[in-house]
């Protein structure tokens, strides 16, 4: 494959198709998934298309697939995931018919299953309330009889009044059923209110949960058995039965009936226990039988579903013979299209094979970049900000590094660079087997698993730059820095602290990196501020002048020859006069500017960059006592002004040298009269007016003079967010893990141990995670707005190819 | 001396590593991809090397330190020294 520094070029491809061989091109096209179709028939609603009936039919299809899916998660049957290779590849019109057929088979089998199935299930429920029933009025029975005789023996058999109403007492009528156990007792006010309290409930609760009927969860159940008197009674209690919803049930009041009775309900449910036991294996075997083929069946309906759909964006021929289709392909993948269709033409054992042409266009192709699995990554963080125009220069190439690299430089620490390292390597090495998690917030960190990898090395490198591992220092290669002071001044009591003068302290300069001794000077802020200010300034303006460089790259493509003098020397200028010249004068002051020579070039005497800068702009001046001087070297006062009138004269040069070229030449040419805009075109064609494009160059050279300003200052953050992580850093190590240090014998390892636990769990929260992901946006913002407004235009449109990988992802992930 | 010894060490490992990475790159497929990232990866980590070693080639101020750090230094450290001459 070529590199990512352009996008791919992009041919628009007419195809001629036989209607036959119609299908298995779209199906071999959709394999390989390097055409992106265009819809033909945009004015054509969906329901008068050519193929809506077959799309119906998938559609069909596809509801039988999620029904036949739900009854197999309700069995909790487990659906073989299928590998790659196994993957099946898009069905031929005659097998549709067979699956078709097979799909309704198993869709009405499972239906008429579940149809069969709750009734059986309301059966055996029955029953088993019945027998509930049965068996728990036994009781209620017994202790009616007993108190019958006590009211039978209280009687007194000489008294004439009482004989009608003892035969009326004997003659009690009942009704039994089940009800729900939390509606019980309202039931049992209402039956009260109704009978004004003439009516014996009593109630036996079944043991354990049973289905409910309604919503089938389990819920508690009661048995109960009403005693009342007379036959308006007993309609006014079954209607409250059935306004509370409770079963009643037959029940004859004999001792012997109801054995007689429990007897057979016993058969009967051992009867129905078999059928449903027998169905259910039968469901399952029918569902094991269809889950081994599920997953096939739905990939090839929506492989079938997504050829249809494209087929509906070709035209037929004006005789009726073959199929029109249009899409844009990779100019390298025209090829692979080609063997795809002859391929097809084979299989469908067409006649006349397939073939396509190439057509000239002024339309705009879209934007394809073709990445790995290391540049994915990189090349998403760049489209998230703009799609790049057609063949533009792509920054992810570059950002594959400086991104990294510039993340580095504000998260710079040893150990915080090793724990990432750590944690992408993990997620590197397990490649295959978590690429099949799911999960959101994983798959971002996996997604970016490669710039985390480098994000962790180049954080590393800094964190030998800076010397700094978890805010601390190594002495590799012995401090610059050493005493040379009496006895009698280092251990003078009164001391409080010395400082060193570089004359007579430092012997050499520390080979790589920081010195370890600012680590433990007072003053480390101070120095390793203007460091860091000094370093990020320096990226900053190189970075920044790569961009600007990268703009003559697209003007040479795209054959804007005078926008490179009319557009980018300005541009380049009025950055390397000003920004440029700053550059040069800090390392001017480091190498100059010493402590080895008294004078003009004492560390005095050093001036300080900022003002010197200021005053270049203002053509300020400063008194300076003497031996120093106001400048750094003679003759830089009339440089700066030299510099200053040119990084002016190209403000002007931006803002008016392209619209008067542009103007002078449509002069020249003679002025064509202003055409109807067909196809879009690029974005400035000849037919603006002078207005709109002398206003337009005025945003532009506005925005670029106030961005090179805002935009190094911007850079500072690099310094900013590398201070704020090393005093983090250091915090912690003060503030917690030092804590354990101080203790003596055996609590103090305990104490350490404890302290470590808090100190790495903060290390990594806190440092790695959240100071890392602020690095990360920062990092992104450098980037998007510093980096790409410089060159990137990003008015492109992503390449979608059709192809059955992309869809069958989506339609995972739904 | 030793400055200008290191100063060469460094810019010549990373000179290297540019070189060799450019000529290993021709292996490989995607060689356009593997040259650009080695060639950006040299400059940038020799732009971050050599600004801390130009900065700290003629320092202009030094560092302050309390007494304790200053035994410390002359306990641990070699090169630092107690001795009976006047101070400079």
């Amino acid at each position: 494959m070529g590199d990512m520094f352009r996008s791919e070029k992009m041919a628009l491809c007419q195809l001629f198709i036989q209607p036959e061989a119609a299908y298995a091109s779209i199906a071999e096209l959709g394999e390989k998934g390097c055409v992106q179709f265009r819809d033909l028939n945009e004015e054509v609603s969906a329901f008068q298309r050519k193929y809506v009936n077959e799309v119906r039919r998938c559609d069909d299809m596809e509801r039988r697939l999620r029904y036949v899916e739900s009854e197999m998660k309700k069995d909790e049957v487990k659906l073989p995931v299928l590998r790659p290779e196994e993957e099946p590849i898009a069905p031929n019109p005659r097998e549709i018919v067979d699956l078709e057929a097979q799909l309704e088979k198993t869709d009405n089998e499972l239906r008429e299953m579940s149809a069969n199935g709750a009734s059986l299930d309301a059966n055996f429920r029955h029953m088993q309330e019945l027998k509930y029933v049965l068996e728990n009025t036994e009781g209620f029975f017994s202790d009616q009889e007993v108190i019958n005789l006590d009211v039978n023996r209280k009687l007194d058999p000489e008294d004439p009044a009482n004989l009608p109403g003892a035969a009326q007492r004997g003659q009690l009528a009942f009704v039994a059923g089940v009800i729900k156990l939390e509606r019980f007792f309202s039931f049992e006010r209402m039956l009260w209110r109704i009978s004004r309290g003439n009516i014996f409930l009593r109630r036996a609760d079944i043991d354990g949960l049973v289905a409910d009927e309604e919503t089938g969860r389990p819920v508690l159940k009661t048995v109960f058995v009403a005693f009342f008197q007379g036959e308006q009674l007993k309609q006014r209690i079954k209607k409250v039965c059935t306004g509370y919803h409770a079963a009643v049930y037959p029940c004859p009041s004999s001792h012997a009936e109801r054995k007689e009775m429990i007897k057979d309900v016993n058969v009967r449910l051992e009867d129905l226990k078999l059928v449903l036991s027998q169905s259910a294996d039968h469901r399952s075997r029918v569902l094991n039988s269809a889950s081994k083929h599920l997953p096939r069946w739905s990939i090839m309906v929506r492989k079938m579903k997504a050829i249809y759909h494209i087929l509906n964006f070709f035209n037929p021929d004006v005789t009726g013979k073959c199929l029109i289709g249009e899409g844009w392909v990779p100019t390298n993948d025209i090829s692979t299209v080609q063997d795809a269709l002859a391929r097809a033409s084979k299989i469908s054992e067409s006649s006349i094979p397939a073939f396509m042409n190439v057509i000239e266009t002024n339309e705009m192709p879209p934007t394809y970049t073709r990445t790995n699995k290391f540049t994915n990554g990189f090349q998403n963080l760049v489209d998230s900000y703009g799609m790049a125009s057609y063949r533009e220069v792509n920054p992810a190439l570059y950002a594959c590094i400086t991104f990294p690299f510039l993340f580095a430089v504000m998260f710079g620490d040893l150990g915080h660079g090793l724990i990432l390292l750590l944690f992408a390597s993990w997620l590197i090495i397990k490649e295959k087997q978590l690429s099949s998690i799911k999960e959101e917030i994983f798959n971002i960190f996996f997604g970016g698993r490669y710039i985390i990898f480098l994000m962790g090395i180049f954080s590393i490198y800094t964190g030998f730059i800076y010397n700094d591992v978890f805010s601390k220092s190594m002495n590799i290669f012995g401090s610059a820095w050493h005493m040379n002071y009496t006895r009698d001044v280092v251990e003078d009591e009164n001391l409080k602290y010395i400082t060193l003068r570089p004359n007579d302290t430092v012997y050499k300069t520390y080979p790589f990196g920081m010195d370890p001794i600012w680590q433990l000077a007072d003053n480390k802020i101070i120095f390793l501020n203007t460091f860091k200010m000094k370093l990020s300034i320096i990226v900053g303006v190189i970075h920044m002048i790569f961009g600007v460089s990268m703009s003559v790259v697209n003007f040479a493509y795209y054959k804007k020859y005078a926008s490179i003098f009319l557009e980018f020397l300005p541009q380049v200028l009025f950055l390397l006069l000003l920004f440029g010249y700053m550059v040069f004068m800090m390392f001017f002051k480091w190498v100059v500017y010493n402590d080895t020579v008294e004078g003009p070039l004492s560390p005095a005497c050093a001036p300080s960059i900022l003002i010197l800068f200021i005053n270049m702009i203002l053509q300020g001046s400063q008194d300076t006592p003497e031996p120093c001087k106001e400048f750094m070297f003679d003759g830089q006062k009339s440089i700066q002004q030299v510099f200053v009138v040119v990084a002016i004269i190209c403000i002007p040069w931006m803002l008016l040298g392209k619209p008067l070229y542009i103007m002078i030449k449509r002069k020249t040419n003679g002025a064509p009269p202003p055409k109807p805009q067909s196809g879009g075109g690029e974005g400035h064609g000849e037919d603006d007016e002078m207005g709109e494009i002398f206003i337009h160059q005025a945003i532009h050279t506005i925005e670029y003079v106030l961005s090179t300003v805002s935009h190094t200052a911007s850079y500072l953050r690099l310094w900013a967010l590398s201070l704020a992580h090393a005093q983090l850093s250091e915090v912690l190590w003060n503030m917690v893990f030092s804590m354990g240090f101080k203790y003596d014998s055996y609590i103090g390892g305990i104490l350490i141990y404890v302290f470590f636990g808090a100190w790495a769990l903060l290390t990594v929260g806190i440092l790695v995670l959240i100071e890392g992901l602020s690095a990360f946006l920062h990092t992104l913002r450098l980037h998007w707005v510093e980096f790409m407004s410089k060159f990137y235009e990003g008015a492109g449109y992503a390449f979608e190819p059709f192809a059955f990988k992309t869809i069958l992802d989506v339609s995972e992930d739904d | 001396m030793d400055k200008h010894v290191a100063f060469m060490v460094i810019t010549v490992f990373w000179l290297l590593f540019a070189i060799i990475g450019f000529l290993v790159s021709y292996r490989y497929e995607e060689r356009g991809l593997i040259r650009c990232c080695v060639i950006l990866t040299a400059v940038c980590c020799y732009l971050a090397w050599m600004v801390t070693f130009v900065m700290q080639l003629n320092p202009l101020t030094g560092p302050r330190a309390k007494q304790k750090i200053i035994l410390g230094m002359i306990t641990y450290w070699p090169r630092s020294i107690i001795h009976d001459e006047k101070d400079p």
